[in-house]
């Protein structure tokens, strides 16, 4: 008797659907906006860095130059620096990927890093 | 022998899933990203090397390149090339400093001196780089307008020496970040890495960018927080250099307030005053980093005109005009590139003079 060969079986599509659902679920939760840390950068070097999920409550962070950052779940932002122009103060709560706050007196870049590659590579302004 | 055939058709199937699944789950491109201060403004690079080591060198280069050309040309560093220019009047220069100072002049003349390299008397008076701007006193600016004369800078080509008028200052401000820009890329242009670069608001992207080629910069948005876009611009470089710059001037950038009056930092050479315009952003796209900053200045000056379109196009350029009442105009090249992602902007069309005199 000859044997009937079916391309696919119930069990391997069944293979083929659980492993496709994982890598779906993995490209997603890597790519969503909870993987976001936060990057203090001063004069070159990071100086701190964490994920936002991970900060359970809004607290600050001083910098040695005297920068206050407000660091919580929902984002980053300046709240006190004795620059002239404040404009790490005017750049406001930092939220995505990508967004950024400079101080260029005090030689401080705090942003915001993570896999979530939906924003812009450069902001030119 | 059935159970053995099943046992390595689960193994093929499993191991083309996982294939599968590490190719797409790799789609996203690493990259390096790295960042220092240069020029007085933040210098930022990601670069998509093939490892961390050629990422590194690639940002040595980059840093090496702008910190090179800032200690040459920044009026504010006591003893670079330029500010011992400004406080002599006659020195003779590197061909580095030389040559950027004969861009900075071709352009000016190029743009009808919308932007000037020779106003420096005129931004000193009002200090926006310093800790105190403030109003000038009126005759002291006459006098340093009248000082604005860019035919009375001598450059000795073989000699390298240059002099200028006593009452006379050089300030590369609006050309700075852009010749940084290129010496970046003609320091690394050989490495075929792709990069995008960006001092203090001037972009350089590199090469092929990570999303089918092209890049995606954001512009930023006049009427909210420093770092919020209102607009990205999707490009792949076509010039021959593979690679393109984007500059923008706004009057949002550099500004105080004096009875309750706020002023801006992009002043006319003419008035020696802020422009008074109803733009307030200019963005620009060309294949070099000096023309694009000297583009966007000059055209933040100039307005929406014949005049700018016409810089526009000598200088094979593209531009993104935004005014006050959110409207924006797109020049036809980079229609195709611009998507809005922020609420209110709209789009407006630009009947050229002679037409409006014609149908008027």
């Amino acid at each position: 008797m000859k044997m009937k060969h079916r391309l696919l079986r119930p069990l391997d599509i069944a293979i083929t659907a659980a492993v496709s659902a994982i890598a779906v679920i993995l490209i997603l939760s890597s790519s969503s906006s909870e993987s976001i840390s936060v990057e203090i950068i001063t004069q070159g070097e990071t100086v701190y860095e964490t994920q936002l999920t991970k900060v359970r409550e809004a607290f600050v962070y001083k910098t040695e130059n005297g920068m206050e950052i407000e660091i919580s779940r929902d984002g980053v932002r300046v709240l006190s620096s004795d620059c002239t122009g404040k404009s790490c103060i005017s750049s406001g709560l930092l939220t995505s990927h990508g967004d950024c706050s400079i101080c260029i007196p005090n030689k401080t870049v705090i942003r915001l890093t993570g896999s979530d590659e939906s924003g812009p590579d450069a902001i030119t302004y | 022998m059935m159970a053995s055939k099943n046992i390595k058709r689960f193994i093929s199937l499993l191991m083309a899933a996982c294939f599968i699944l590490l190719t797409f789950s790799g789609c996203g491109e690493r990259y390096t990203e790295k960042t220092s201060f240069a020029m007085g403004s933040m210098l930022s690079v990601k670069i998509f090397a093939e490892s961390e080591e050629q990422g590194n060198e690639i940002f040595e280069l980059i840093n090496s390149a702008v910190t090179q050309l800032d200690a040459a040309i920044s009026p504010s560093a006591e003893n670079s090339e330029i500010a011992v220019l400004n406080t002599t009047k006659n020195t003779i220069l590197s061909s580095t400093a030389k040559d950027f100072l004969a861009d900075c002049i071709l352009y000016s003349n190029i743009l009808d001196r919308r932007v000037n390299v020779a106003i420096g008397a005129v931004t000193k008076l009002w200090g926006f780089s310093t800790e105190a701007p403030s109003v000038p006193d009126k005759n002291e600016l006459n006098n340093a307008v009248a000082a604005v004369d860019i035919e009375k800078v001598r450059i000795d080509d073989i000699t390298g020496r240059v002099t200028i008028p006593d009452d006379m200052e050089i300030d590369p401000g609006a050309f700075g970040k852009g010749a940084a820009c290129d010496a970046a890329f003609s320091a690394t242009q050989y490495k075929y890495v792709p990069y995008i670069l960006t001092l203090g608001g001037t972009v350089l992207a590199c090469g092929n960018g990570p999303k089918d080629g092209k890049w995606t910069i954001g512009i930023r948005d006049p009427f909210s927080d420093a770092g919020a876009y209102f607009a990205t611009l999707s490009l792949a470089p076509t010039s021959a250099k593979n690679a393109f710059f984007v500059s923008t001037s706004g009057s949002y950038e550099k500004t105080f307030i004096e009875d309750g009056k706020t002023y801006h930092h992009i002043l006319n050479p003419k008035t020696g005053m802020p422009v008074e315009t109803e733009l307030v952003s200019v963005t620009v796209i060309t294949s070099s980093g000096l023309s694009a900053d000297a583009l966007s200045t000059a055209l933040f000056v100039e307005g929406l005109n014949d005049n700018s379109l016409g810089y526009i196009k000598s200088l094979s350029a593209e531009a993104i005009f935004v005014f006050r009442d959110k409207t924006y105009y797109v020049t036809d090249g980079l229609k195709d590139a611009v998507k809005i992602t922020a609420d209110g902007f709209r789009a407006i069309e630009y009947e050229n003079e002679t037409q409006t005199s014609q149908t008027s």
